[in-house]
């Protein structure tokens, strides 16, 4: 009798979460995906026209351009920024007398809002008055980079500024995940006769293998719904060398006025994530256990 | 460890019993926020008591939305901002505008749904010709053909917001694309006469060039300032000889891949191959190029008549400048330069406010009233009403020299919101060389069939 | 010893060097914050002249106190009603029979791969449907809903780790309901949860700016972020580096300070997250 009670105020528990939920984000992706068959501009009358949308994505190659951006921007979000951020948390985590300091310094960007930061690097990236090329022409170069002008660079510029600004957060994370390995086991590697670098690649990162799942799966969620600097770096170009998922969805649904087609794309990009988040997390449980 | 636990909570909770309390109050002002300015209102209310019309029901409090697009002020006042609500509330203290501005891209997709989801604003500025095809379908504005003073503006301006013979806006005024100069430069290149013909643009390109000054300058990297170039070499190549191109291509008629739009496309994507536009323009923006300009790092910009205040300010060095239309027509062949409607007021339909509404709309668009004055002397668009003339120099001088020549109007004004997208984003890849002119129109074409299908 | 020493100097210098390098793109910002507006030389002289024009500038295009005060108030209304919620239901996913408990879990996790992007005119409509268009309350909402599933996901892994159901049985034997329990038990148990929750949820709501694009559109319900919107070039509106610049670090003051302040909390709130999650 009590445990039914119980189970009946645990479910009321639930609900003021599961409404927010329900109302404000199941019921809309629902309902778009219910648009994604209709030729819905947005505004007035729509009809149903089946997947035609779907032919028209597939058809004039946005489907498969924004989807190869959107897995380049991924995978470089979670490699690199990964790298960047495990090579951090190393060098913080060495017994330096300042590392209070940088400690306290490197996570700054990850506090800036992302539009400050994609005005800070737009500046940075700028032809003619960036940073970038005034540093250049200082130096004497006079052949300059114009990584956000390039349809070859613009994709990686874009995200390595999400890899600076997340940057604070992973190696946060990494930081933890090292200071939970116990010291004893270092201390063995080091009679062992393990050097440093032994010592990291052997004993600490086999042991960081939990967090690097963490921060592999971070990235790569945040990495397959990037539209933040894409929309306030590069506006999805040069043509359409950085419009990712998200961004072309936003697009078409605003500057093209076809709604309809922009959720047939959003219910692509939604299965298209789902799978793989799942087969990623799945594949590095299983690494995971082998470490 | 439980102390700084302890401290945080308390912090935590400081901040929470703040905001409660500071949130409660706002919500309260947001809710009457309708009727708080009546009260400033009131004292003022018996001064303009007698311009008031005998109308029993018009003491209601009010209080209407605007939308408008931000533009640059260069005075202290904004006159959407600040004169329009003054002057309006002024003249009838029971009617309050809230305005709202935002820039263009954010603008037009906010008034889409603020529409869609029925809370259009009650009265805003929009484009003219397709642009404004779909509110006007879809019923969400209202036709003011029987608004009095629609007679004092030009016709044919005004009557590209008709559909089916409606008029469903007040134009606001014209504006035209144009290209910016550098006169000293041109001097110095040794050019002493604008060039009238494409071969001539092309020599005057390659003269500056040879002289060491980079012809042109272009804000590429936000991709819409592509069609402030793409637009002036049109209007020769494409309506000089086909009048009406535009609403052929509605019958099939003509296409976008027809041949004097793959020439468009092919002069301009030139300039680019030739060397003529300033390196790495696809990294700049619009104002950046519009700086490079002002600090005489090239010689021209295409622009447009809305960017006189920008373009009016004083860069890195002081040079004396100039505008004229490119001229994309072989020597002998018709020039066409373009002169499009800028935007229109709209209503809202929903008939809850018409009243009011009409009364500012009246009270705007009357010769001699303060607000009219104001307006006149603050916008940047070229009036199209009757009777005014436009003070500024370089433009009255410009529309002088072009009078006799054949004008057109921004070219999307007659595609599918869509298709110019379509039109910079490919022609993005034409300046990186990875696409061609022909791959251009063929992608505004197909474009422009899934739009209109 | 000495030895040592000197390596430590030059790893420390090595160290600093990289961190010039990496914080470069705020140190110059941060220089040309402080021009004159007219200074338009190299921001690579840095620091040349120090002036508040720019700041003055911003500061009256931002409307700051009012975006500021918006900032607080929206970024603490959700944050408190999302500790609530995510508490609650954390707290129920972790005590509910296995396969119930993990359907639920699963349910609001799969919440993290939408993306506000897929579905705002359906999002639009629900909102104005609900009579909540055009107030604050609609962001709130959204941040909310859109922190939830993180959210729910550590709550219930920290519960489940962390806070012993021979505790809540002890409790119950003594007569406590479920409700007592939870408010006397719990919630002091998973402090470090919740700490970490509004560090890893608040600062995001703290800088969004898409969800109050859509719907805060009056002037006066602007939060910080989107007064930066303004400052984008557009079409018809110039751009100043030096005005942009200082509206980055004005709309970014307030969170580092409070950073400056909690450091440890920041540090400590992000492991929570990362270990037990």
């Amino acid at each position: 009798m009590a445990d039914r009670r119980k189970r009946y105020i645990l479910l009321a528990f639930l609900v003021p979460a599961l409404s927010f939920y329900l109302i404000f984000w199941i019921s809309p992706v629902l309902m778009s995906f219910f648009y994604g068959l209709t030729n819905w501009s947005g505004l007035g009358d729509y009809d149903f026209i089946g997947l035609k949308n779907f032919k028209y994505l597939i058809k004039e190659g946005t489907m498969f351009n924004s989807l190869k951006n959107t897995v380049t921007y991924a995978l470089f979000v979670v490699l690199w920024g990964n790298l960047q951020a495990l090579s951090l948390a190393l060098i913080l985590n060495m017994k330096l007398r300042t590392k209070g300091f940088f400690r306290t310094v490197f996570y700054i960007p990850a506090l800036f809002s992302t539009i400050v930061v994609a005005f800070i690097w737009s500046y940075v990236y700028a032809p003619h008055y960036g940073m970038i090329y005034e540093i250049t022409s200082t130096i004497g170069f006079t052949k300059h980079l114009n990584l956000i002008g390039n349809s070859a660079t613009a994709l990686l510029a874009t995200a390595f500024v999400e890899t600076w600004k997340t940057s604070g957060t992973m190696t946060i994370i990494y930081l933890a995940g090292l200071q939970n390995i116990p010291e004893e086991i270092l201390e063995s590697a080091k009679i062992d006769g393990c050097g440093a670098w032994r010592t990291t690649w052997n004993v600490k990162i086999p042991m960081l293998a939990n967090t690097i799942t963490v921060n592999v799966m971070l990235g790569l969620i945040g990495g397959f719904k990037s539209f933040d600097y894409v929309f306030a770096l590069t506006g999805g170009g040069p043509g359409k060398s950085s419009s990712t998922l998200m961004y072309s969805i936003y697009k078409m649904a605003f500057a093209e006025s076809q709604f309809g087609k922009a959720e047939a794309l959003a219910a692509v990009a939604f299965l298209f994530i789902l799978v793989v988040s799942v087969i990623v997390l799945l594949f590095m449980k299983r690494k995971e256990m082998e470490a | 460890m439980k102390k700084r636990l302890l401290s945080i909570l308390l912090i935590a909770l400081m901040l929470f019993s703040f905001t409660a309390c500071n949130g409660g109050k706002e919500t309260g002002k947001t809710e009457d926020s309708a009727g708080k300015p009546s009260d400033s209102a009131k004292t003022e209310d018996t001064g303009a008591d007698k311009e008031k019309p005998a109308d029993t029901g018009s003491d209601e409090e009010v209080t209407l939305s605007l939308m408008v697009t931000t533009r640059p002020t260069t005075e202290s006042k904004d006159f959407y901002l600040d004169w329009l609500p003054e002057l309006v509330k002024e003249k009838y203290p029971n009617i309050n505008i809230e305005v709202e501005q935002l820039p263009t891209d954010q603008y037009k997709q906010t008034v889409r749904l603020k529409f869609a989801s029925g809370e259009g604003p009650d009265f805003f500025t929009w484009w003219a010709g397709l642009q404004a095809k779909d509110l006007v379908e879809a019923g969400y504005v209202r036709d003011l053909s029987e608004f009095p003073q629609l007679g004092k503006f030009k016709k044919e301006i005004a009557d590209s917001y008709a559909f089916d013979g409606k008029n469903y806006a007040i134009p606001l005024g014209t504006s035209f694309l144009t290209t910016w100069y550098n006169k000293d430069a041109f001097a110095k290149a040794g050019i002493t006469q604008l060039p009238q013909n494409w071969q001539e643009f092309l020599d005057c390109c390659e003269k500056l060039k040879q002289s060491g000054i980079t012809p042109i300058t272009a804000g590429d990297k936000q991709s819409f300032v592509i069609q402030f170039g793409m637009y002036q070499i049109g209007a020769s190549e494409i309506y000089a000889e086909n009048p009406n191109f535009d609403s052929q291509l509605f019958t099939g008629e003509t296409k976008f891949t027809d041949p004097s739009w793959v020439s468009t496309v092919q002069k301009f994507a030139d300039l680019y191959q030739k060397g003529y536009v300033i390196e790495d323009s696809l990294g700049l923006s619009q104002e950046q190029s519009r700086q490079a300009f002002l600090d005489g790092k090239a010689a021209m910009i295409f622009d447009g008549s809305f960017g006189y205040d920008a373009l009016a300010k004083q860069g890195a060095v002081e040079f004396e400048k100039g505008i004229f239309c490119v001229p994309s027509n072989d020597q002998g062949k018709k020039f066409v330069y373009n002169l499009t409607p800028s935007n229109g007021i709209f209503v809202n339909s929903d008939d809850k406010k018409q009243d009011a509404i009409d009364k500012v709309l009246e009270y705007w668009f009357t010769e001699g009233t303060p607000l009219f004055e104001k307006w006149t002397t603050t916008t940047s668009d070229i009036s199209c009403y009757d009777g005014v003339e436009d003070s500024r120099e370089l433009i009255k001088e410009y529309l002088d020299r072009y009078k006799n020549d054949q004008s057109i109007y921004n070219l999307n004004n007659a595609w599918p919101e869509g298709v110019s997208d379509m039109m910079c984003t490919i022609f993005q890849d034409v300046i990186s060389g990875n696409s061609s002119a022909e791959d251009v129109c063929k992608g505004m074409d197909s474009k422009f069939e899934e739009l209109t299908r | 010893m000495k030895k040592s020493v000197r390596n430590e100097i030059l790893v420390t210098v090595g160290i600093g060097l990289f961190f010039l390098l990496f914080l470069s793109p705020i140190i110059i910002a941060l220089s040309g914050s402080f021009r004159e507006l007219k200074d338009t030389s190299s921001y690579l002289k840095l620091f040349n002249n120090i002036s508040l024009e720019s700041y003055k500038e911003a500061f009256s295009k931002m409307k700051y106190f009012r975006s500021l005060k918006n900032s607080v108030i929206i970024t603490c209304i959700s944050t408190c009603i999302l500790l609530v919620t995510c508490s609650m239901a954390g707290y129920a996913i972790a005590r509910l029979k296995h396969k119930l408990g993990a359907f639920f879990q699963i349910f609001f996790l799969a919440g993290m791969i939408v993306s506000a992007q897929m579905s705002i005119i359906p999002m639009y409509r629900i909102v104005n449907k609900l009579g909540i268009g055009n107030t604050i309350a609609a962001p709130i909402c959204l941040y909310v809903t859109a922190a939830l599933p993180f959210s729910i996901f550590l709550y219930t892994n920290f519960i489940k780790s962390s806070v012993p159901v021979a505790l809540e049985e002890a409790a119950r034997v003594d007569g406590a309901g479920v409700v007592h329990t939870f408010r006397k038990i719990v919630i002091p148990l998973t402090k470090p949860a919740l700490i970490s929750i509004v560090i890893t949820q608040g600062v995001p709501i703290w800088n969004d700016f898409f969800f109050g694009m859509l719907f805060l559109s009056a002037p006066k319900q602007k939060t910080l972020p989107l007064t930066m919107l303004n400052f984008i070039g557009d079409m018809e509106n110039a751009t100043q580096w030096n005005t942009l610049f200082a509206a980055c670090f004005l709309s970014a003051v307030p969170m580092l300070m409070v950073y400056m302040f909690l450091q440890r909390y920041f540090v400590g709130g992000l492991t929570v997250g990362a270990v037990k999650g």
